[in-house]
């Protein structure tokens, strides 16, 4: 592997292995907080009024924190059936204006998301009296860093379909 | 137009959620310009700000982790010493396990490509051509969905405000309907298609040895759907407790559940959520766009002055799912159709309950059938089996399973007469 793709790539799956650590880390508290609530519920009776709440919270996070990582690994299901029967090359230009939309989508919702955010500065939670801009930070936070990772995977297409055009190129040297 | 920005993107491989949110998003900025776009991430937000909706990561998780403790090749051994004998035995065989497997997981994708990696090749071996251990996978994938605990009917349910508990004691039935319409078939065509008789018949002794082996797996989804459907525990505490069951299970019982593999789980699990929460969210932006327009009222109206025949809407609804479904996600159009439709449900008098297992039904078969079953492309990927041969082998089974559904849909009292005993 030549250099800038090694970096492309390295940065991405750094970024990754964080972002999973970070979405390990969050479902993992999830759960506790669940389990918390059902022994409240059914054996210790201390009457917890924050657990569904917070799970509530949590939950959004946990599972908007892992949406950057599917983006870095291309887990986002699209249909393929009409790109597929296109030439090679048709496909990977395709896939590169798909990738460009995406990273603007996403960084788009993460500038909307940064206003909505600050919005919540003012709004307290209903139970524990919390900042709802901690809640509603996940949106430009999670969305920021999909589309981080969504250029990234743009970047990888692009060196991709650039080390094709001088593969092909060297061929046709070689022919001629 | 806006409708075209979704096609195009739609065919030219966009992701769904990706091609969801920018749809919405141009007709929010052609109703008011920024000024709507900027309602988009509260949109998302409130879109999945649902309590209930934390019980799926955790069902999805309880499955993960039963899986991994070697669970499948138990429940498909205990399946084979109770009908492998017949005609066609691991074709059988394959049915029973889906329904067994139905209470570990609620993702029909999940099952077919367990199955697709385990049973699919058992069958190979034994004389049965892969694009008919495919079929017959495919068409017993969407037994597990079905049969409660499932995803599917979690996300509707909290999407529609229909009771979660309601709707899981609502699948039991049409889940083993499925199963036996399915093995019927495969009786049917046992002969003609010279399908492969497996193992002797297993001694009453060996079936309880099985069914011991198995018993840990089969106690869950009981004590899952006792908890819900008697109103005990709510689906995400009911969920929870799977979750420490499962774990309990693989540490203490089959002792081969490590750290590093539950880690691996559980952000697998959250990715696989965060997949179908993405589209569900972005599904909301278009969806706000939708009632805006007070386009589900126009495709309301539209139905109903075809026909005021009850049973005719009904049959047009299904037809449209499934139709739909034949090109597109099934979440996406939980998220979309379902309000459209389901009010539509309740103007020709449908129980809710009854309502929501024919979408569920529906959406389902639509998981199976060409050109872009999920199932079926999960089926091929796995196997390496070709699409088109996969289809053709699946016809009997599709064409078995959508009188099911039409019987279903017109017939309430087959699948109402368990909740209604249960107090729904």
């Amino acid at each position: 592997m030549t250099l800038p793709k090694n970096i492309i790539t390295t940065t991405k799956n750094r970024l990754n292995k964080v972002n999973q650590l970070c979405v390990g880390i969050l479902t993992t508290l999830l759960i506790l907080d669940v389990w918390l609530g059902v022994l409240d519920r059914y054996i210790l009776k201390w009457q917890l009024v924050w657990v569904e709440e917070m799970a509530r919270y949590i939950m959004i996070w946990a599972i908007m924190m892992a949406v950057p990582c599917c983006t870095a690994g291309r887990e986002h299901m699209g249909l393929e059936f009409v790109t597929s029967r296109l030439p090679d090359l048709s496909q990977r230009l395709i896939k590169i204006v798909i990738g460009g939309i995406t990273c603007a989508f996403f960084s788009y919702i993460a500038y909307l998301g940064y206003a909505f955010a600050e919005k919540g500065a003012n709004q307290l939670s209903t139970v524990f009296s919390m900042p709802m801009a901690y809640a509603y930070a996940a949106v430009p936070v999670t969305f920021a860093l999909s589309g981080f990772q969504a250029l990234l995977v743009l970047l990888e297409d692009l060196y991709a379909l650039k080390l094709s055009f001088s593969n092909s190129s060297v061929v046709m040297q070689g022919e001629l | 137009m806006i409708g075209l920005i979704f096609v195009v993107l739609m065919l030219f491989g966009a992701p769904i959620a990706i091609a969801l949110g920018i749809t919405g998003l141009a007709g929010m900025y052609d109703i008011g310009g920024t000024h709507f776009t900027s309602l988009a991430p509260s949109k998302i937000f409130n879109g999945l700000n649902i309590f209930p909706f934390l019980a799926m990561p955790f069902f999805i998780l309880a499955g993960e982790i039963m899986n991994h403790t070697g669970i499948t090749h138990r429940l498909v051994a205990l399946s084979q010493s109770l009908v492998g004998h017949f005609r066609g035995g691991l074709a059988h065989s394959n049915m029973v396990a889906s329904v067994f497997f139905s209470g570990i997981t609620g993702s029909a994708t999940a099952d077919a490509a367990a199955f697709g990696r385990t049973l699919v090749p058992a069958m190979v071996k034994q004389g049965y051509t892969k694009e008919y251990a495919c079929a017959v996978t495919a068409a017993g994938s969407i037994i597990g969905p079905t049969i409660p605990p499932s995803g599917l009917m979690v996300v509707y349910g909290s999407l529609m405000g229909v009771s979660i508990g309601g709707l899981f004691a609502t699948g039991i039935l049409p889940g083993i309907l499925v199963c036996l319409v399915c093995m019927a078939i495969i009786t049917a065509m046992g002969k003609r298609k010279n399908l492969p008789k497996s193992s002797q018949k297993a001694s009453l002794r060996e079936v309880l040895g099985h069914f011991k082996s198995s018993l840990l797996a089969l106690l869950m989804p009981l004590i899952i759907l006792g908890g819900i459907v008697f109103g005990v525990v709510t689906p995400t505490e009911a969920a929870s407790i799977a979750v420490a069951y499962a774990l309990i299970i693989g540490t203490f019982v089959y002792r081969n559940l490590s750290i590093k593999a539950l880690y691996g789980m559980i952000v697998r699990t959250s990715q696989i959520s965060a997949v179908i929460y993405l589209i569900i969210g972005s599904a909301s932006i278009l969806g706000w766009w939708l009632s805006f327009n007070q386009i589900p009222q126009m495709i309301a109206d539209t139905f109903l002055a075809l026909s005021d025949d009850p049973n005719v809407i009904l049959a047009l609804i299904i037809v449209l799912l499934l139709a739909v479904g034949m090109i597109m996600d099934i979440n996406v159009m939980l998220v979309i159709l379902a309000p459209i439709l389901v009010p539509l449900t309740a103007e020709i008098g449908m129980d809710p309950l009854h309502a929501g297992i024919v979408f569920i039904l529906a959406l389902n078969i639509s998981l199976m059938t060409p050109p872009i079953g999920a199932c079926l492309f999960v089926l091929s990927s796995v196997t390496g089996a070709k699409l088109e041969g996969i289809s053709k082998e699946l016809m009997p089974f599709l064409i078995g399973q959508l009188i099911l559904l039409f019987a279903i849909a017109f017939f309430p009292d087959i699948v109402l007469f368990i909740p209604r005993m249960l107090g729904y």
